[in-house]
This record gives C-alpha cells, sequence and structure tokens, in this order.
C-alpha cells in the first residue's frame, strides 16, 4: 500500500505558464448543435482554453514558469539538487527531457534528472516523489516541472474531447525545511482499466503505420486516427465515483484530519460535472473547491498546479489542502499539504 | 435501500436529461436515443442519478446497449424499483 508520510519537506513555491491563444468553446459549431455546444459548455464548466503554438513543446511552458520562478525567489540554480519532469508530451522519445530542462535551466551537472511519463495523477505522483528524494540528507531543492500540451493529439473531430482539453507548464520548488508540517500522500493504480483513455498507437506496442495515421469514423461519427486520444468518458466517471472519494477518506484517516479542518480540495480539472458530484457524495462545501478549467480547460498533469497558481494566490497561506489527480492509467493520487509560506507566482503567457 | 416508485424514476430522469419540450412524455416505451437530447454528457447524469439513488455504477458498455427507458430500468436492476 503506497501510503506516505512526510515531515520537515514542503513546497516553497509554484508557478505556471500558459500559452497565449485562446481558443472559445462556443466557436465549434462545426460539431456541434448550438443547443449541444451550450449544454456541453454548461456541465463541463469549459468556456475556453489555452492552445500552444506548433513549435512549442510542454518543455517550454514549464522552462518559462522555472526560470522566472529561480529568479523570484533568488534561488541560487547550483543548489538544485533534482530536477523532474512530468509529462506525457516529452520533447523527444529520448533523452528524457527532464535532462534538456538541466542545460536550458543551467543547473549544475551534478543536478539529477528524469522524466515521469503520467497524466492527469502526475502533479501529484511527482509531488511524492519531490519529497521523497527531499528527506535524504544531500537532498534540499527538487524542481518538479509539469506540463502537457494534450492539444497536439486530440481530434478536433471527436465530440467526447475536442471542447476538454488545454495545454500549459508548470514549475514547483520542494525544500526541505524545519517549518513544513507533516504531508500524507496515497498512490493507486489500475492498469486493466487501461483502455478507457489511450493513444493506441505510436508506441512499440502498436507501431505508427500510414494506417495509424489514418483519421477513422467512431462511434457517434466521432473521427480520430489511432494516434489521437481515445476516451470512455462514462467508464471514467464510474472509476472516478468508485474510487475517488474512497481515497480521500482513506488519506483523511491516515493523517488523522477531519474534513471541516481541510480549507481546500483542489482536483484535477477533467469536468466540472464530475467533481461537483464527488464534493456533494463527500459532503463536503462546494466552496472548498477551487477551479480553473473555466479558463484553461483540463491540462492533464499541470491542472492542480495551475489551479493553485490561478485560483489560490492569495488564499493558501498556511492552508491544509487535499490534491487530488485521477486519470490516464488509470493512475490516481491524493496529496494532504500543509500550505505554509508558499511562493505562488503570477501566470504567465508564452 | 428502499425501492424507488417507477414515476419518481421517470421524473427525474426527465430531469436529467433537461428536456427542453414541456410536452414531451417519457413513458417506460420512449427510446432514449429517439431523444434530442440524449447524448453522452446525459449518460453522465444518468450514472450520477444512479449511483445517488441505487449506490451502483453501470458500465459504459451497458449504455451502449440502452434503448427504451424499461431497458434502463432493467440495466439498474428491476429489483430497485416498485
Amino acid at each position: 500500500m503506497a501510503l506516505l508520510k512526510f515531515k520537515k519537506v514542503g513546497i516553497a513555491g509554484i508557478s505556471a505558464c500558459v500559452p497565449k491563444n485562446i481558443i472559445k468553446n462556443e466557436h465549434f459549431t462545426e460539431i456541434f448543435s448550438a443547443k449541444s455546444l451550450k449544454k456541453a459548455i454548461k456541465t463541463t464548466g469549459i468556456i475556453e482554453r489555452m492552445i500552444s503554438d506548433k513549435d512549442k513543446c510542454s518543455s517550454d511552458y514549464c522552462y518559462e514558469a522555472a526560470d522566472k520562478l529561480l529568479d523570484e525567489m533568488k534561488i541560487d540554480r547550483n543548489s538544485i539538487d533534482l530536477l523532474i519532469f512530468v509529462s506525457q508530451t516529452p520533447d523527444y522519445r529520448i533523452p528524457s527531457t527532464a535532462i534538456i530542462l538541466q542545460d536550458r535551466l543551467g543547473l549544475p551537472k551534478s543536478t539529477a534528472a528524469f522524466d515521469i511519463n503520467l497524466g492527469c495523477s502526475g502533479y501529484v505522483y511527482g509531488l511524492s516523489v519531490a519529497f521523497a528524494y527531499s528527506s535524504q540528507e544531500s537532498i534540499n531543492k527538487v524542481l518538479l516541472l509539469v506540463g502537457d500540451t494534450v492539444s497536439k493529439f486530440v481530434s478536433p473531430k471527436d465530440k467526447t474531447i475536442s471542447l476538454l482539453f488545454g495545454d500549459g507548464g508548470t514549475a514547483t520548488l520542494i525544500e526541505k525545511n524545519s517549518k513544513f508540517g507533516d504531508s500524507y500522500f496515497s498512490l493507486n493504480s489500475d492498469g486493466g482499466r487501461s483502455d478507457v483513455l489511450k493513444i493506441k498507437a505510436g508506441g512499440y506496442r502498436n507501431p505508427s503505420s500510414h494506417e495509424t495515421l489514418t483519421p477513422k469514423i467512431h462511434e457517434a461519427g466521432n473521427i480520430r486516427s489511432d494516434e489521437q486520444l481515445f476516451m470512455d468518458g462514462a467508464e471514467i466517471f464510474n472509476f472516478t465515483i468508485q474510487e475517488v472519494p474512497k481515497d480521500i477518506i482513506k488519506l483523511l484517516k491516515y493523517s488523522n484530519t477531519k474534513m471541516k479542518n481541510i480549507d481546500f480540495i483542489v482536483y484535477h480539472q477533467a469536468n466540472k460535472f464530475i467533481t461537483d458530484y464527488l464534493t456533494k457524495k463527500m459532503k463536503c462545501s462546494l466552496d472548498k473547491v477551487p477551479y480553473s478549467l473555466d479558463k484553461y480547460g483540463n491540462t492533464s498533469c499541470a491542472s492542480i498546479p495551475l489551479t493553485i497558481v490561478s485560483k489560490l494566490r492569495e488564499k493558501s497561506t498556511n492552508k491544509r489542502i487535499i490534491l487530488c489527480g485521477f486519470g490516464v492509467g488509470l493512475s490516481w493520487a491524493t496529496a494532504l499539504i500543509d500550505f505554509s509560506d508558499v511562493c505562488i507566482s503570477k501566470i504567465r503567457e508564452l | 435501500m428502499e425501492k424507488m416508485k417507477i414515476k419518481d424514476f421517470i421524473s427525474e430522469l426527465k430531469e436529467n436529461l433537461e428536456v427542453e419540450d414541456e410536452d414531451q412524455e417519457i413513458t417506460l416505451e420512449t427510446n432514449l436515443k429517439d431523444l434530442e437530447e440524449y447524448d453522452s454528457l446525459s449518460v453522465l447524469s444518468i450514472i450520477a442519478m444512479i449511483d445517488k439513488n441505487f449506490g451502483k455504477q453501470i458500465p459504459s458498455s451497458g449504455f451502449v446497449k440502452v434503448t427504451t427507458v424499461s431497458s434502463l430500468m432493467d440495466l439498474i436492476g428491476k429489483e430497485y424499483f416498485q
């Protein structure tokens, strides 16, 4: 069972960078009727999203966020011990993008660097890894860069997903410091349901070919290729109802904390209907749940830190916050973090 | 768990589907797929409704087979209704 507890390690700073290009969902009249478009926007809560330029990668948004955060916090770059890059849209298949970022950010060669390939649960998983390394005597500062450009593998002609996703990158500085209280993590996985959110081809199981790149007509007239994202929305909702409240309650029990003492729950920004339902199911107030998906959509692993940066910038000090990421894998993770004095940078655009 | 009255189920279903036409009657024989409002987002509402009222989840493969309101009730389990 992956239940983790850490002491004297915490989040010192968070920043985010999003693309400048705004796509408004109300303009998707080619594949949606006006009525169904209005309903989709109302149900998901997603009004608009930021979409990256063709020549930009997730790492570019993460770089921008990290570069500015390090400058703003006046961090000596030679003091960074580890860089972790969490993404499902790396620069290359090999080498790891984290290593390229080590060089771009001017970090020393003594910095350890590696990628983690996770989506929706990626921020919480990445944070748990950063916290774990920071618990080592020699590790004092870890830079966690988390971002995705999901728009690059979504078919605009697939109604199940064309309105949902946005792009962006974030940077979080994790430090060892006695000012930080206890933090807790619960990490889970279910590979038996891996088909529910998948890009079927382009890896080594089903290599790329002319056939896999050719768009096909699927259920309800949705068009996508095998190298574009497939999502079974109903099955994902079933999964979140079954697993997410259970995991939050498990973590509260592990940390001996009551829900009434939690200040905020920051969910992965998948769909407002889903997360409002989960909140009500746990008999928790919706006032504790900030949302950024109205403006940024579902930014995959970046959605939790992006929500913190955009919605909790002046509200996080001395707050106990639950972070809950769930989705592709299937993979889900919950964290309970004491946000003491966190430097939350103003959101940037690239 | 107390059994749900069929008329209450149909009424809640009509509300969740956000059927605009007030004169549109929803009966056991109504084919959901014929309703303009029935789409993938309606399925999410119905999943929430089933969870709230019956504490169970229906796999998405089940929803693919749903036609009439009666077939939806069969999927949930007729034993849940009075």
